[in-house]
């Protein structure tokens, strides 16, 4: 996983919205998420329901899965940095 | 160990059904058989203490084949087991104190000598003439599973094995699990439901489980396609996020099993139509043990689809061996052998039902009073005193509310720091940190507001409505606050129509209805309540000509749990409604508004739009209406 490439900076703004929104947190707004702070439990507060829920807010939005490995999909979802690099990367890649 | 699963006439249980070449768990280095298991709980039960009278064994594994391990070596020992609500540090450190605890098997990375691996690893393989497992005397007490009741702390709830791995049995027999089947599981294996469902169920029927809990969808997929899964046992949340996989990614599932909340209708359909899968839900707690079950087919199968049935859901059949029948005041009345030997009979149940010509049931609300988030039960009662409890603290509350989205409700609280100049991102960071040493993720609030104070009565009472509305969202700055209910459950009896309704905090129609005492205008309720769902229900109707007999006895406040009920005369084109308070407390029952639509005759009245009815309705606001 290429985490290391920094994803561009929109899409990172963009996953940060759709946090926000899929996960109703409207008391919060995009500057307040730390891209590279932890999304889950000690960090945002983000459950397994919340991983989830985004995971499928992801697929809709950008149409990928994520990988059929959850110790993998744990660093996924780490934190918006590495979300938006998996995403960036499969996007990049051949269908 | 290959003897039959339940012998009545002893009343006696063996809980493994295995021949020894048959495969009892599937992942992990390879399969594990009967002959392994045998040899695995065998080394195990050689290191547990001697059992006295009352004795359990503390089970905290991840791995399905390790608590079947654990479980079967403290049996065969002669202890009962204990099962934590969830293994958090502080939660099981607690219930290693319990009196009865004499020893505790995990398979965590905790530093401590109680690692039930080393000691698989090093099993001694055993010799031909091994006899199996002894078979257990049904009156025998098994286990300790904890449920969160609405009064406070965990709930210890004991299990005999004829309430345990008589269901198992039972289980197994009444859905056709037998040696072959290979079972995969989302829930984790010591709640009972997960307990019951893959890893008893299977070893009672000779049938195969899946080590691993997979979460991801994707994950789900491809551990169910490597093991050739065909039994998945999973909860409605899970199986929502499992309708963004294309057919073909799932293999051929014969069974899907669901439980532990509701299972929505529109999560059911999508599954069908999109995977073709036909999931069976079953309905039960873990006081009760299972009650009934009911299949939703895809709607491709289902040739008597009555498109005027407003239900939508089948009706629920009771399992093998249990009676359901209703009080006067339709509440479940149980007789069960999955219940306790010392419950009344029949037991009440809170919940309520409609009882069918056949045995079969619908229900018509749950009383339980039992928050439960994404199908997981917790307590509000148990998480404020353990935020009040903690030393940063000054002062804590916590409410549950409405939210949106397949999570039904979720927990928000407040909380006051001692040391005031502390950064707020920081005292939530340790409110979090410390919660998390007693809870599930799922029950510690995400949503935590640091205030200076919180808005207590003099006498030191704070109120629901006051509390949240610390959380209303309707002043933030993102996204239009809601025009529409949440609407949780539809029942229907002859033309009576229950639906059991939360009121969203961030309500668009609390606007202006008086700071910090939000109170839902009688016109909100009218308009965007009754008349909406009268239109769903017969669009036929139109408009209505008429609206007479309004009363508003009660304000209903931001969060509130309410049952509409619709009396449909369709004939007469008559609609009369009643509003009344739902959910936990004292006040439930409470009717809080009520009137009489007509829709018949000539004229309309003036399109029921919002502002118009708004302007006329506005004056009760004020009087003895609201």
């Amino acid at each position: 996983m290429s985490t290391e490439k920094a994803p561009p900076a929109e899409l990172v703004r963009e996953i940060k919205e759709l946090i926000i929104e899929a996960l109703m947190l409207q008391d919060m707004r995009p500057e307040d998420i730390d891209e590279q702070a932890p999304l889950l439990v000690e960090g945002l507060g983000l459950d397994s329901i919340d991983v989830l829920e985004m995971a499928m807010a992801i697929n809709k939005r950008y149409g990928v899965k994520t990988k059929a490995d959850d110790a993998q999909n744990r660093h996924i979802f780490a934190s918006v940095h590495n979300l938006a690099a998996f995403i960036h990367e499969q996007q990049g890649a051949p269908a | 160990m290959n003897a039959p699963v339940h012998d009545p006439s002893s009343s006696s249980f063996r809980p493994v059904a295995h021949a020894a070449e048959q495969i009892v768990a599937l992942g992990g280095e390879g399969a594990c058989t009967g002959a392994d298991l045998l040899r695995d709980v065998l080394a195990v039960c050689a290191q547990l203490p001697p059992a006295r009278p009352g004795s359990e064994v503390l089970v905290v594994c991840g791995d399905r084949y390790h608590v079947a391990v654990a479980v079967l070596a403290a049996w065969e020992r002669g202890h009962a087991v204990a099962l934590p609500p969830n293994s958090a540090p502080e939660t099981v450190r607690e219930l290693r104190r319990r009196p009865g605890v004499v020893a505790l098997l995990h398979d965590t990375d905790a530093a401590d000598p109680s690692d039930l691996r080393p000691w698989i690893a090093a099993a001694p393989e055993l010799g031909p003439e091994t006899p199996g497992l002894a078979a257990i005397d049904g009156a025998r007490v098994l286990a300790t599973v904890y449920t969160s009741g609405s009064t406070g702390a965990h709930q210890p709830c004991p299990k005999t094995a004829a309430q345990l791995l008589g269901e198992a049995a039972a289980l197994a027999r009444c859905f056709g699990v037998e040696a072959g089947r290979r079972v995969i599981a989302t829930v984790p294996p010591h709640h009972l439901y997960g307990l019951l469902f893959s890893v008893l169920m299977p070893l009672a029927a000779g049938a195969s489980f899946v080590r691993d809990t997979p979460l991801h969808a994707e994950t789900v997929a491809a551990t169910a396609r490597r093991h050739g899964a065909d039994v998945l046992v999973s909860v409605p949340i899970h199986l929502r996020s499992l309708t963004v996989l294309d057919p073909g990614e799932l293999p051929p599932l014969w069974q899907v099993f669901s439980s532990g909340a509701a299972l929505p209708a529109e999560t059911a359909a999508a599954l069908g139509d999109q995977l073709g899968l036909a999931v069976t839900e079953i309905y039960g707690a873990s006081e009760t043990g299972g009650i009934a079950w009911r299949r939703h087919l895809p709607r491709s199968l289902h040739d008597e689809h009555d498109p005027e049935d407003m239900s939508e859901a089948p009706a629920w059949q009771p399992l093998p061996g249990v009676l359901v029948d209703a009080d006067a005041s339709g509440r479940l009345l149980l007789r069960s052998p999955f219940l306790p030997p010392d419950a009344a009979v029949p037991f009440v149940c809170a919940d309520q039902i409609e009882r069918g010509e056949h045995g079969e049931f619908r229900l018509l609300g749950r009383r339980d009073g039992v928050l439960k988030i994404g199908g997981k039960r917790g307590a509000l009662a148990e998480v404020e005193p353990r935020l009040l409890a903690q030393p940063g603290l000054a002062d804590a509350a916590v409410a549950a509310v409405v939210a949106p989205g397949p999570r039904g409700q979720e927990i928000v609280a407040a909380v006051v720091s001692r040391d005031p100049n502390l950064d707020p991102a920081e005292v939530i960071s340790r409110v979090r940190h410390g919660l998390l040493q007693w809870f599930d993720p799922v029950v510690v609030p995400r949503r935590i507001k640091v205030v200076t104070r919180l808005p207590r009565e003099p006498s030191g009472k704070l109120t629901r409505a006051s509390l949240i509305a610390l959380f209303d969202r309707s002043g933030g700055k993102d996204g239009p606050p809601r025009t529409e209910f949440v609407i949780r459950d539809h029942s229907r009896t002859g033309d009576l129509h229950r639906f059991s309704v939360q009121v969203p905090l961030d309500l668009a129609f609390f606007r202006g209805h008086f700071a910090g005492f939000p109170v839902l205008p009688g016109v909100a309720q009218v308009v965007a309540l009754v008349l909406a769902r009268v239109r769903a229900l017969h669009p036929e109707l139109d408009e209505p000509r008429a609206i007479s007999r309004l009363k508003f006895r009660r304000t209903i406040a931001p969060g509130d749990e309410l049952e509409l009920q619709l009396q449909i005369d369709v004939a007469r084109r008559r609609v009369s409604f009643t509003i009344l308070r739902a959910g936990e407390g004292q006040r439930a029952g409470e009717a809080c508004s009520a009137g009489l639509l007509d829709y018949a005759g000539e004229f309309p009245l003036a399109p029921l739009s919002r502002a118009a009815c708004e302007a006329e309705l506005s004056d009760m606001s004020g009087g003895t209406c609201v």
